[in-house]
Parts: C-alpha cells; sequence; structure tokens
C-alpha cells in the first residue's frame, strides 16, 4: 500500500506539490495525470526517496520513507520517465545488481526469466548505448519488477514503446497489480490511464483538482455528458477555474 | 544576414547570463565566483600594470623584439602564414562543411531560412571564441596602455577571423568536391594544387634571381650569420617577392601598428579581405546541411561516455570484476558495479596476468643478460608509479558518488544504509589505486629481483643509478627483502590513505554536487574557478589534518623504540604501517557515515535534478 499525507514540495517560491494526499492499496492502479509542470515527477520523486519533500509523509507497506527508508525502499520500485541506465554495464549486469540490492533469492533465474518476457534475452550483453529507448524502457520496467515489490511507481511507462511492446507493458502491469502491488502511473496518455488505471488523480498547479474513478468523477461534474472520457474530464480540469 | 538568427545568438547569450546570475543567488556560488574573481582580478591587474606578462611582444621596437628583427617579425609571420594556408590546402583531406549542432540543425533546417543566412549564422557562431581568443592574446602580449592594447584586439580579432574563414571555406571545397563528378573534383584539385605550386615558383625564383649574387658572395666570404638574415629579408621584402607576399604581411603586420596612423593605412585591406573571404564561404555551393548533421552525430557519439564500451569483445562483455551471488550485503552490488567502469575484466585474472607480467621482468632481462639500463627503467617506472598512479586515479576516476550522481532516479531509490553506500562508493576509487599502487611496488621489486638472477645467472652485477646496491642491507635485512618488507608494511597506511582521499573527495562531491565538473554547467566560469581553488585547498587541509595522527602514532613508535634502545628491526615497517593506517581507518569509517547522512539528506532538486529553475 502506498499512502501520501499532505505532501509539499516548494522551490524557492514556487509550490510544485500543494498539501497531495492519496492512498493506494494493493492490488489497485492508480493513474496520475495533469499538464505539464503540474508536479507529477516531482510527486513521483517524492514518493520514491529522490528527492525529500518539504512537508508531509509518505509510506510504503506501512513504511515511513523518512524515518524507516531502507525497509520502505525495499518493497518500492520506481521507473523513471528517461531510462538512465548505467552506460558501462550490460543489461544482464543490471539485473544481477539489482538482484543483489534487493537480495532477489533466485535472482539470475528471474532476471533471465524477464530478459524472455520483455524481449532482451538476445540483448543481455548489450550495454545500453546499443539498445534502443524502447530497450531501455523494458529493461528498467524488468529491474523494477525484479523484487516483486509491493508499490509500483511508473512515469510515462509506455514511452518509447511499438504497440505489440505497449499491450505487453500493460498487460505486465495490470498483472502486478493482480499479484497485490499497490500501482502509480503518471502518464499523458490518458488512454493507457482510462485503460488500466482504477483511480485516477489528476493534479493541476500541484493541487489535486479530481480524484476517483472514472465514474465517480463523471457523476462529480453533473455538467459534463454522462459517457465524457478522461481527455473531456483532463481539458475541463486543467483549463483554468472550470472546476471551481 | 537575418536579423532574427542574430536575436537567436543574442538571446541565447542572455539566456547564459540570467542562468548564470540566478546561480550567483545561491552563496555557494557566489563564494566560488568571488574567489575566481579576486584572482583573475589580481592576474589581470599584474599583467595590465606591465607585470612580467605585460612586456609587450607586438610593442615594436620599444618592447621585448627590438630594431632590425621587430621590424622583420611581421614578414616572418606573413612567410609562416603563407606555408600554413598552402599546407592545409594541399592537403586533400579535412573537417568537411561548417559544424552546426545538433539541435541548431534541428530549428535551423526546417526554418525558412536561406542557405546563406544559416550559413552566416554558422559563421556568427564561431565569434564569440575568436574574440575571447583576442582579448587574452592581447592581454597576455599587449603593452597595458590602453590604446595599443584596443588597436591589438581588432587587429588579432581580423587576423583570427580570416584564419576561420579559411579554415571553413576549405571545410567547404572539400566537401563540395565530393558532391561533384570525379572528373570536376580532379580538376579542381588539380586547379589548387598547381596554383599553389605557381605561385611558390614565382616567388621562389622572384626571390632568388636578384638575391642570389648577394648571398652567394656572402656565402663565400662566410658573412655572419645576422647579415644573411638582413639580406634576405631585404631582397623577399622588395621586388617581386615582396609583391607576392604583400596580402600577408597586411594580415601579420596590423598587430605591429605603432600609431594609429599607421593602423588606419593598414586596416582597410585586411577589412576586405575579411569581407572577400565572407562572401567566399556563404556563396560556396556545397550542401553543407548533411555534412553538418553528420558531424553533430560524430560529435555527440565522440562525447559520449558509452563509445569505450561498445568496442569491448563478446567475451569481455560475459566477464565482471568479482561473481555477485543474489544474496548478501547489498552495498557490494555498488562496489561491483562501480568497479566495472574501471575495468571488467575478472580481479582473479588482472592478478593473475599481473604476477605473469612481473615475473617476466625479474627473469627475462636476467635471462637474456640484458643491459642495467633494462631494469633500471623498470625500476624507476614502478617507483613512479608506486607513487604517483594512486593518487592520480583517485582524484581522476568517476568511480563514486561522481558519477552516480547523473543517475539519482535510480540510486537513491535503492534500499542501502547510506553510510554503507558511502562506504562502497569510497571503496572503488581507493581499490583501483591500491592496486596502481602494488603494482608500482611489484615493478619495482621485481626490477631488484631480476638484478639479483641476472648476478646469480652471469655473475654479472648490475648497477644503475635507478637501482639500489644489491649489497647493501636495509636495518639488518638484504636489500630485496628490507625492500619487500617496506613495500608490505606500507601497503595498509596506502590503501587506507587512498580511501581518505577518496572519502574527501566524494564528501565534498555530496556537500557541492554542482560544484563538481561532471554535472552540466559545473566546471565553467571564474566561479567554477574558484570553486575548484576552495575544494583543492580544503582537500589538501584534510588530508594533511587526516594524516596527521597516523604520523603521530609512527612517531611516538619510532620515539618509544628510541627511548628504550630497542634494536631497529626492518620488521618495525609493517608495525608502523598498522599504526599509521589505524586512525585512517577510523576517520574514514567517520567521514563514510558524515557522507551518509549528506546522502540521506540531500536534496538534489536544484543542483542536480535542475527543478523549479
Amino acid at each position: 500500500m502506498i499512502e501520501v499525507e499532505g505532501l509539499v514540495k516548494v522551490y524557492d517560491t514556487l509550490r510544485a506539490v500543494d498539501g497531495l494526499s492519496l492512498r493506494v492499496e494493493g492490488g489497485k492502479i492508480l493513474g496520475l495525470v495533469g499538464p505539464n509542470g503540474a508536479g507529477k515527477t516531482t510527486t513521483l520523486r517524492c514518493l520514491t526517496g529522490i528527492i525529500p519533500p518539504t512537508e508531509g509523509r509518505v509510506t510504503i507497506e506501512g513504511f515511513d520513507l523518512a524515518k524507516q527508508p531502507v525497509e520502505a525502499k525495499r518493497r518500492l520500485a520506481f521507473v523513471p520517465d528517461e531510462p538512465r541506465l548505467f552506460d558501462y554495464l550490460t543489461a544482464a549486469d543490471h539485473l544481477a545488481m539489482t538482484a543483489r540490492l534487493y537480495g532477489v533469492e533466485a535472482g539470475r533465474e528471474r532476471s533471465e526469466a524477464l530478459l524472455e518476457e520483455f524481449g532482451l534475452a538476445d540483448r543481455s550483453r548489450s550495454f545500453p548505448s546499443e539498445l534502443s529507448r524502447g530497450m531501455k524502457q523494458k529493461l528498467m520496467v524488468a529491474m523494477a519488477l525484479l523484487h516483486r515489490p509491493a508499490a509500483l511507481i511508473l512515469d510515462e511507462p509506455l514511452t518509447g514503446l511499438d504497440p505489440a511492446a505497449m499491450r505487453r507493458m500493460k498487460d505486465r502491469i495490470r498483472t502486478t497489480a493482480a499479484e497485490g502491488a499497490a500501482v502509480i502511473i503518471s502518464s499523458h496518455m490518458l488512454h493507457l490511464v482510462e485503460e488500466i488505471c482504477g483511480a485516477i488523480v489528476i493534479l493541476v498547479r500541484g493541487r489535486k483538482e479530481l480524484e476517483g474513478s472514472l465514474a465517480e468523477i463523471r457523476e462529480a461534474l453533473p455538467d459534463l455528458a454522462g459517457d465524457a472520457d478522461l481527455e473531456e474530464i483532463f481539458i475541463r480540469a486543467t483549463e483554468d477555474g472550470k472546476l471551481r | 544576414m537575418s536579423p532574427v538568427l542574430i536575436r537567436l545568438l543574442l538571446l541565447s547569450i542572455r539566456g547564459r547570463l540570467v542562468r548564470w546570475l540566478r546561480m550567483l543567488r545561491r552563496p555557494k556560488y557566489l563564494i566560488g565566483f568571488a574567489i575566481g574573481l579576486a584572482y583573475v582580478g589580481f592576474w589581470a591587474r599584474s599583467v595590465l600594470s606591465g607585470g612580467k606578462l605585460g612586456n609587450s611582444f607586438f610593442s615594436g621596437r620599444s618592447g621585448r623584439v627590438e630594431g632590425d628583427l621587430a621590424a622583420m617579425v611581421p614578414l616572418f609571420l606573413a612567410f609562416a602564414l603563407l606555408v600554413f594556408v598552402s599546407v592545409v590546402w594541399l592537403l586533400p583531406w579535412g573537417r568537411l562543411g561548417v559544424p552546426f549542432r545538433e539541435a541548431e540543425l534541428m530549428l535551423l533546417l526546417p526554418a525558412p531560412l536561406t542557405r546563406r543566412q544559416i550559413l552566416q549564422f554558422g559563421l556568427l557562431k564561431g565569434q564569440a571564441a575568436i574574440v575571447t581568443s583576442s582579448l587574452i592574446i592581447s592581454l597576455f602580449a599587449g603593452t597595458g596602455r590602453l590604446p595599443e592594447q584596443a588597436r591589438l584586439v581588432v587587429s588579432l580579432w581580423l587576423a583570427l577571423t580570416l584564419l576561420d574563414l579559411n579554415k571553413k571555406g576549405r571545410a567547404l571545397f572539400l566537401l563540395r568536391q565530393r558532391e561533384i563528378s570525379r572528373r570536376a573534383a580532379l580538376a579542381r584539385r588539380l586547379a589548387v594544387v598547381l596554383g599553389i605550386a605557381a605561385f611558390w615558383s614565382l616567388l621562389a625564383v622572384s626571390f632568388y634571381r636578384p638575391a642570389a649574387p648577394t648571398l652567394d658572395a656572402m656565402w663565400q666570404q662566410r658573412a655572419d650569420v645576422w647579415d644573411l638574415i638582413v639580406t634576405v629579408v631585404g631582397h623577399a621584402e622588395t621586388g617581386m617577392s615582396g609583391a607576392l607576399l604583400t596580402p600577408f604581411v597586411w594580415i601579420t603586420g596590423l598587430p605591429f601598428a605603432s600609431s594609429w596612423r599607421e593602423f588606419a593605412i593598414g586596416l582597410p585591406p585586411v577589412a576586405a579581405m575579411v569581407v572577400l573571404g565572407h562572401e567566399a564561404v556563404v556563396r560556396s555551393k556545397a550542401s553543407f546541411e548533411e555534412a553538418a548533421l553528420q558531424h553533430a552525430g560524430e560529435i555527440a557519439q565522440r562525447k559520449s561516455p558509452s563509445r569505450r564500451f561498445r568496442r569491448l569483445s563478446a567475451r569481455l562483455r560475459q566477464e565482471n570484476p568479482f561473481r555477485l551471488g543474489p544474496t548478501g550485503r547489498p552495498e557490494l552490488a555498488v562496489l561491483w558495479k562501480n568497479l566495472h567502469l574501471s575495468s571488467r575484466r575478472s580481479l582473479g585474472r588482472i592478478f593473475g596476468w599481473t604476477v605473469a607480467g612481473l615475473t617476466g621482468v625479474a627473469v627475462v632481462p636476467a635471462a637474456v643478460n640484458a643491459p642495467a639500463l633494462v631494469l633500471g627503467l623498470a625500476a624507476l617506472t614502478g617507483g613512479v608509479v608506486a607513487v604517483v598512479l594512486p593518487l592520480i586515479l583517485t582524484l581522476s576516476q568517476q568511480n563514486d558518488f561522481r558519477s552516480d550522481l547523473r543517475h539519482l532516479d535510480l540510486v537513491r531509490t535503492w534500499p542501502v544504509v547510506p553510510h554503507r553506500l558511502a562506504t562502497a562508493e569510497i571503496l572503488a576509487p581507493a581499490l583501483v589505486a591500491t592496486a596502481a599502487g602494488c603494482l608500482g611496488a611489484g615493478l619495482f621489486l621485481a626490477a631488484m629481483v631480476g638484478a639479483w638472477l641476472r648476478f646469480a645467472f652471469h655473475g654479472d652485477t648490475v648497477t644503475h643509478v635507478f637501482l639500489p646496491p644489491l649489497d647493501a642491507t636495509i636495518m639488518g635485512l638484504p636489500i630485496i627483502a628490507g625492500t619487500a618488507l617496506i613495500a608490505v608494511g606500507l601497503l595498509p597506511a596506502l590503501a587506507s590513505g587512498m580511501a581518505l582521499l577518496a572519502a574527501l573527495r566524494n564528501l565534498a562531491v555530496l556537500a557541492f554536487p554542482a560544484w563538481i565538473g561532471s554535472l552540466p554547467e559545473s566546471g565553467r566560469g571564474i566561479q567554477a574557478l574558484g570553486q575548484r581553488m576552495l575544494l583543492g585547498t580544503v582537500m589538501i587541509l584534510g588530508l594533511t589534518l587526516g594524516l596527521l595522527p597516523g604520523a603521530l602514532l609512527v612517531g611516538s613508535a619510532i620515539l618509544v623504540q628510541g627511548y628504550f634502545s630497542i634494536p631497529w628491526s626492518a620488521w618495525a615497517f609493517p608495525l608502523w604501517g598498522g599504526l599509521a593506517a589505524a586512525p585512517l581507518v577510523v576517520e574514514v569509517a567517520l567521514l563514510a557515515r558524515l557522507a551518509g547522512r549528506l546522502w540521506a539528506g540531500m536534496d538534489p532538486s536544484h543542483e542536480i535534478l535542475d527543478l523549479g529553475r
């Protein structure tokens, strides 16, 4: 479970995230959407311990990220928007290192299975510079899934993937959630969010503008058509003051 | 040139300036800037006030180059320029087209701009470096008096602009050669070669014909070399040869103008050459766009740190420094990862090859009765490597936090106790540096053993300035055993000393991430100079303080030994090494804890991730 209470992140005078609270139970997928500069990536970075929040509390499976960071991070996996891999490690090395970092029993076998699953088995000895953007993305996801995280956070997970790989990735995210992981996805691909997320949070200027399932959000906006899709909701939510 | 492009250039300069000013709002940048500015200001003041650098090269008759020689300098430089230009145009290879960055090409090529305008932009881009170079050269070589300094800057700017135009014109010529038919390219190449050959022939004939009788006579009379030079120059300056050299003398003579009048007379022809050169470049028919894209791609690849890894063999890709099991201390994975940055080869294999190599150094020269010089050089190399390489490696390698800060999105999510992560980061450079020290010491010892073996095999005593005499002893032990004992004794001190240096370096990285050169934007400008000076001072101070307790302990042990009249023995070296290392190990552990705290509490938003700016 991922729990966020009153998350605030301030850069100098800019409030990038302003009092965000949310909760994702195991087995659920939450979609985090918002316009550019809404604070999505900052929120995800705070949730994964990359940057410290100015205020607020983040817990992963009950472990406070600030007070018990090692325990919390052991149960967490993050796939950033840009796959920044180590130039000097091969794909197999990345997985071997991840297995050791998270103490994955049978790490080798699981690495091989994941490489196979993501179609990287024949590229296991390739360096990141020899992989395409999509392959790097797949490797990042394989690294994230290696230790069967209880909380999986993905920032734009489908960027650079071909349609077949997109479908496989969506299936994999669903399977991971079905296995009990709490998943947060941040994406501009609204069809992805609509398709696989049970709950949606729309962030605007660091604040939670709307939250709930697509049906709940539609109900909260009675002036919208009953079959309004997420794109329509998103546009309404992000236009200045339309919802207030 | 399109006003839009000038505006683009000005905007990018303004953007850089604004970014830089914003950076100075933070105290640590401001401090670095203040120190850097003070240093540069002090240096510039000493130059401008006629310090040792201020003695002008270009100040003509009143400066270092006096009298006749000063008058000849422009001609010598003109001749050198002629040789340079001839050679570069004769060479059929070199850079193609005008260099642009990939981002610039993506912006400019689809824009509604003429190729002339894009080429002009390419030329204008180079002006920043040309103007800076002119200012710096004039600062070094000027008189320090403002009017002369101003003339010099303008003259140098024109000369460097002409060189730049020549370079780009040639690059476009070479590019065009590839585009036209083989026959046409050959004809153009032939025309260039024949043109240059004809010019030089004409120059040689026009110089030699009138000068030959005089020079022959002087040669017969064994005239003074100086007189010969004066005569050669006198003939070169006059007649047809003088006329041929005139355009080059115009360029090289302008910086030597001693008055505004002289400068005003010399300026128009040089300015006209710049205009002509500019027109020749922007009117080039070469399709530079494709070449520029290729060039931008090549530059990006050359700058990529991954370049060297791509060349590794399939076998080496399967090798790792050591076997990393899936369970155990997670921080070992960080050390394992960082060692890859130095080498993927297995540590066991490296050790095996090193031992084999050192055995070879000891045995082969002795077996073939090689000259003493071989063993002497091996000993010298070993000594230098043992002393210098560990220091260089610890400071220059980036197999620690320095490279991991570029991977924060990954590293910060790892479930590793912060001080253990810091220890792993410190250990990689320390281990590599210690290994280098051991290699040097091993080479030194191997050379000594080689000398001993040569004596044993051939009965020759090897004497060389870099090799200690074999019959010498160290505190009662034979020289080889004594040296080996010293090396072994120093090993813990070397390892912990390198760990201390690495710890200090990593601490600095975590305390001032933006001051470290491996991050974008850092490492340039006056503030970076000041930051480096400040960090260097702190590091040296920290290292000195860190080494002090160990030195005091060793000193105390020596005093106690002396006080109780315990006989001196080489066996004391391992003890001294251990005593020197013990406090260092404690210090490294404490620094690792501190680094861990910094890592845990670090907010990389501004300095590394560039957020919220």
